[in-house]
C-alpha cells in the first residue's frame, strides 16, 4: 500500500512538469511575455508592442492617444531595458516564433538579424504617404531607412520614429556662478573645465564605462575634421587608419589630457553617475542630445530642470585645421511589423500614428526626442498644468526646437551599421583613454574588426 | 548447488526472479521519484548542452539564418585574444576569492561556533544573529551588491574615495574599476563580500560534524589555539574545503552578473570573464555560433578542472565523515 501510495505521488510530480511550460505575462523585463496576440473578437484587435523606447510615461501617452483615435484597436505594451534585457527577449522570441506584433528596433544591425521575420513596410507607406515619404526626412534619416539591405533588398523593414542630434549640453546656471560662459574656442572649454574642477564641479562629466559615449564624442572630434570619412570607413572604401581617423583620435586624447573630463571617468557610466550630478548641479557639461529636455516633463524634477537652466553647444575646434563639431546624429529608434502579425493593416495604423500623427504628437509633447517625421513640434498648451506652469518651459521648448532645426540642416551619421565594428570602435576608444593604446594601435584595431567582415 | 526458484510476485505487475547467488529488485518507486528530476535534467541542462554544442559549428544569428562552417569558430576562439583574456581572468578569479572566502569564511565560523560567549548563556542567541548577518549578503540580489558596490568605487564622489581623503589625504578620485590593471580585482571584492557567508556557513557545519572530545582531548593536552586550528579543526574539515573548492571554481565560471552591472567586461576586456563575453559575442554582436563555441570550450574547461580536482583531491563529500 506505502509503494502505491509512494509510486502515485511520484507520477503526480511528473505529470506536474507538464504545467510548467505555460507563457509568462507580458510585464516589463519578462522575457517569458507572450509574443504576437493580434487576434481579433469580434471587432476589436489587440496588438503587441515591444519596445525600450521612448520612456514608459511617453509610451504610454503615445498608445493612449492611438487607443483613443480607433478604440477597436487595444495595444499590449511591453517596455524592456535594451541591453541586456530588450535583446534577451527578441533572441529567445525569436527562437521559439513568438515575436510581438510590432518590436522597436535600430537601423543597421539590429534590423538585419530580424529582418526575415519583418514585412516590408514600403507598400504601407507609400500608399498612405505618397510615393515621395522619404522626403518627410532629414537626410541621415533617410539614408539609414535601409541601412545594412542586402544588395537588391528594397525593403523597409522598420519606419524610423525618432531622430537625434548629439551636443554639449552645459549648466547655465553654474557657469554663471562661476563666471563663465558656453567656451566658442578650445582654449574657453579648458578654462571652464579649470573653473569647475576648481570649484569642485566635475567639468565635462563623462560617462567612461558606456561604450556609447566613447563613440558619441569621438564623432565629435572627427566631424571637425571630415563628416564623410566615418561612413567611407564603415563601407570600406577608406581605411581606419587614415590620417584624418589618427588626428581625430588624437584630439579626442586632448580632451582627456587637458583634463575637460572629470578623473576617473572611465569608470563612470552616464544613467545614471552622470545625470545624478547634472541633475543635482554637481556637473558642469555632459555629452548629451535632443532627447535631454525630457527631463523638463517629468513629473517630480528638481529646481534646475524646473528652472531649465540647461543649454547645448557644438564642441568648439580643438586643434588646427578643424571647425567646431557638426550635428552628429540619426534615427534613435524605428518600429517594424512582424510576419507573426495577425492584423498587419491594424499595426500600420498604430506605427502611422506613432511616426507621424496622434501618437507622435504625444511624444513631441514629452519632448523625448525629434520626431524623424519634420514638422512636429511640441504644444506647451497640451502640456499638463504641473509642466506648463514651471519657469523653465519656454526655455526648454526653445532648446528642443533648436536642435530640430540643427536636423533639419543636415547631419553627419551617427550610426555604425556593423555590431562588431561598433564594438570595435568602443574598444579602441576605451584602450585609447585607457593608455593601452596609440592612436594608431587604437585605429589598427578597429581596421582588424572591418578586415574580419570580408 | 545453484537453485533456482523462480517465484512471481504480483506487486505493482513486477515478476521477481530470485536467484540464490544474486538478488535483483526493480525499485520502480525509486524511479518514478526521480523521474521529475531526470525530465527537468534532460529539458533544461542535457538539452541545452546538446543545443548549444551542434549550433556552435553553424554561424547564425538567429535560427533562420544557420550556415554550416564546421570547427571554423573553434579555429577563430584560438586565435582570438580577448577569449584568452577570460580564461586568466578566470583563473585570477578561482585564485584570488576561493581561498580568501574559505580563509574568511572559516575564520568566521571558527570565531562564532567556538568563541563567542563559550559557555555563558545567550551564547546560542548572538551565534544565530552573527550568522543570520553574515549571510544577508548571501540572500542580497546580485544585481543591489554590483550597484552598491560601484557607487563604493565610483571615483567622482564615490564612498571610497571620500573617506580614503578624509582619513588618509589621498586623491578623491581612486578610479579602481575604470583602471585596465585594477577593474577585475575591485570586482573581486564585491565577489568575496558576497559570498564569505556560504564559506562560513559549510564551515559551521563542518565544525559541528568535529567530534567534541578530540577538541577537548586536544586542549587537556595543552595544545594552544593554533595549533588546535592546525591539527584539529583544518584535517577535520577536509571534505568541506574540497567542496567549496569545487563549488568555487564552478561558481567563478559562471561569473556574469556582478560583472556586467560594475564593469560590463572592461574597461577594453580588462576585466572580461566567459559570462560576460559570451553574452556579448551572442546578443550585442549577434554570433550566435561564436558564442555558442565559447560555451562548449567553457564547459569543457569546467570539467577538466573538476575532474582533476577529483582525481587528485577526492570528491569532498560534506556528508561523508572519512574521505578515501
Amino acid at each position: 500500500m506505502k509503494k502505491l501510495i509512494c509510486s502515485l505521488l511520484a507520477l503526480t510530480m511528473a505529470l506536474s512538469l507538464a504545467a510548467c511550460g505555460s507563457s509568462g505575462s507580458g510585464t516589463a523585463g519578462s522575457a517569458a511575455a507572450s509574443g504576437s496576440a493580434a487576434a481579433s473578437s469580434g471587432s476589436a484587435t489587440t496588438l503587441t508592442l515591444w519596445t525600450w523606447s521612448p520612456i514608459t510615461r511617453t509610451a504610454q501617452k503615445m498608445i493612449s492617444a492611438f487607443e483613443t483615435d480607433n478604440p477597436d484597436i487595444t495595444i499590449d505594451y511591453t517596455n524592456y531595458n535594451y541591453n541586456p534585457e530588450y535583446l534577451e527577449a527578441l533572441s529567445a522570441a525569436a527562437a521559439s516564433d513568438n515575436l510581438p506584433d510590432i518590436m522597436g528596433l535600430q537601423p543597421g544591425s539590429l534590423t538585419q538579424t530580424y529582418k526575415d521575420y519583418l514585412i516590408d513596410l514600403g507598400p504601407y507607406v507609400s500608399k498612405d504617404w505618397g510615393s515621395d515619404w522619404t522626403s518627410h526626412y532629414d537626410n541621415v534619416t533617410a539614408s539609414q531607412l535601409q541601412l545594412g539591405n542586402a544588395s537588391g533588398d528594397d525593403s523597409y523593414y522598420i519606419l524610423p520614429i525618432e531622430t537625434q542630434v548629439i551636443a554639449i549640453e552645459y549648466n547655465k546656471s553654474l557657469f554663471q556662478q562661476l563666471g563663465i560662459t558656453a567656451p566658442t574656442t578650445y582654449s574657453d572649454l579648458v578654462k571652464d573645465a579649470k573653473a569647475l574642477r576648481d570649484g569642485g564641479y566635475a567639468p565635462l562629466f563623462f560617462g567612461g564605462a558606456d561604450g556609447w559615449q566613447h563613440v558619441n564624442l569621438f564623432l565629435m572630434c572627427l566631424s571637425q575634421l571630415d563628416t564623410k570619412i566615418f561612413d567611407e570607413c564603415q563601407q570600406g572604401t577608406q581605411p581606419w587608419t587614415n590620417d584624418t581617423i589618427i588626428k581625430a583620435m588624437d584630439n579626442y586624447m586632448k580632451l582627456w589630457k587637458d583634463g575637460v573630463i572629470q578623473d576617473g571617468a572611465l569608470s563612470s557610466t552616464s544613467y545614471n553617475d552622470g545625470t545624478d550630478l547634472f541633475l543635482a548641479g554637481q556637473a558642469g557639461m555632459m555629452a548629451l542630445g535632443s532627447w535631454w529636455p525630457q527631463e523638463f516633463t517629468g513629473d517630480d524634477v528638481t529646481d534646475a530642470v524646473s528652472n531649465w537652466v540647461y543649454d547645448y553647444f557644438y564642441l568648439p575646434a580643438i586643434s588646427d585645421g578643424c571647425t567646431a563639431s557638426q550635428p552628429i546624429g540619426g534615427i534613435d529608434f524605428g518600429y517594424g511589423i512582424t510576419k507573426n502579425c495577425k492584423n498587419p493593416d491594424a499595426a500600420w495604423k498604430a506605427l502611422s500614428s506613432f511616426a507621424s500623427g496622434s501618437g507622435a504628437q504625444q511624444i513631441a509633447n514629452d519632448m523625448n526626442n525629434h520626431l524623424s517625421y519634420a514638422g512636429i513640434t511640441p504644444d506647451i498648451s497640451a502640456m499638463s498644468d504641473t509642466v506648463s506652469s514651471r519657469a523653465g518651459a519656454k526655455a526648454a521648448v526653445d532648446e528642443f526646437n533648436r536642435t530640430a532645426k540643427d536636423i533639419e540642416g543636415g547631419l553627419m551619421n551617427q550610426r555604425i551599421s556593423q555590431p562588431t565594428i561598433e564594438t570595435a570602435v568602443q574598444e579602441a576608444l576605451q584602450g585609447l583613454a585607457g593608455g593601452e593604446y596609440t592612436s594608431q594601435q587604437a585605429a589598427q584595431h578597429i581596421q582588424d574588426a572591418q578586415a574580419a567582415l570580408k | 548447488m545453484a537453485d533456482f526458484r523462480i517465484r512471481h510476485t504480483r506487486k505493482m505487475g513486477v515478476f521477481m526472479r530470485l536467484d540464490s547467488k544474486k538478488k535483483r529488485q526493480v525499485n520502480v518507486a525509486g524511479y518514478l521519484f526521480i523521474l521529475p528530476a531526470m525530465c527537468f535534467f534532460c529539458f533544461y541542462v542535457l538539452y541545452p548542452i546538446i543545443f548549444v554544442a551542434v549550433n556552435s559549428l553553424y554561424s547564425w544569428s538567429t535560427l533562420k539564418n544557420m550556415d554550416f562552417i564546421g570547427l571554423m569558430n573553434y579555429a577563430d576562439l584560438f586565435r582570438d585574444k580577448v577569449f584568452f583574456k577570460t580564461v586568466v581572468n578566470s583563473l585570477k578569479w578561482i585564485a584570488v576569492t576561493v581561498p580568501v572566502q574559505a580563509c574568511l569564511g572559516f575564520l568566521l565560523a571558527y570565531v562564532i561556533e567556538e568563541r563567542l560567549g563559550r559557555g555563558k548563556r545567550g551564547s546560542n542567541l548572538s551565534k544565530g544573529v552573527f550568522r543570520t548577518l553574515l549571510f544577508i549578503p548571501v540572500v542580497t540580489s546580485v544585481t543591489v551588491v554590483g550597484i552598491v558596490w560601484s557607487k563604493i568605487f565610483q571615483p567622482y564622489q564615490g564612498t571610497l574615495g571620500y573617506y580614503l581623503n578624509s582619513l588618509f589625504g589621498l586623491s578623491s578620485t581612486i578610479n579602481v574599476l575604470g583602471n585596465s590593471r585594477g577593474a577585475i580585482y575591485g570586482v573581486m571584492a564585491a565577489n568575496i563580500w558576497e559570498w564569505t557567508g556560504w564559506s562560513m556557513l559549510m564551515y559551521i557545519g563542518g565544525i559541528s560534524q568535529i567530534p567534541e572530545d578530540l577538541k577537548e582531548a586536544a586542549r587537556i593536552d595543552g595544545a594552544s589555539t593554533w595549533q588546535e586550528i592546525r591539527h584539529i579543526y583544518l584535517p577535520s574539515l577536509a571534505s568541506v574545503h574540497k567542496s567549496l573548492l569545487m563549488l568555487g571554481i564552478i561558481g567563478s565560471l559562471q561569473t556574469y552578473a556582478l560583472i556586467s552591472v560594475m564593469t560590463k567586461g572592461g574597461p577594453n576586456h580588462a576585466s572580461e570573464m566567459p559570462g560576460t563575453y559570451i553574452f556579448q559575442r551572442g546578443f550585442t554582436n549577434v554570433q550566435m555560433g561564436y558564442a555558442c563555441a565559447i560555451s562548449v570550450l567553457i564547459l569543457a574547461f569546467a570539467l577538466i578542472l573538476t575532474f582533476i580536482q577529483v582525481k587528485f583531491l577526492g570528491s569532498g563529500n560534506f556528508m561523508k565523515k572519512e574521505e578515501s
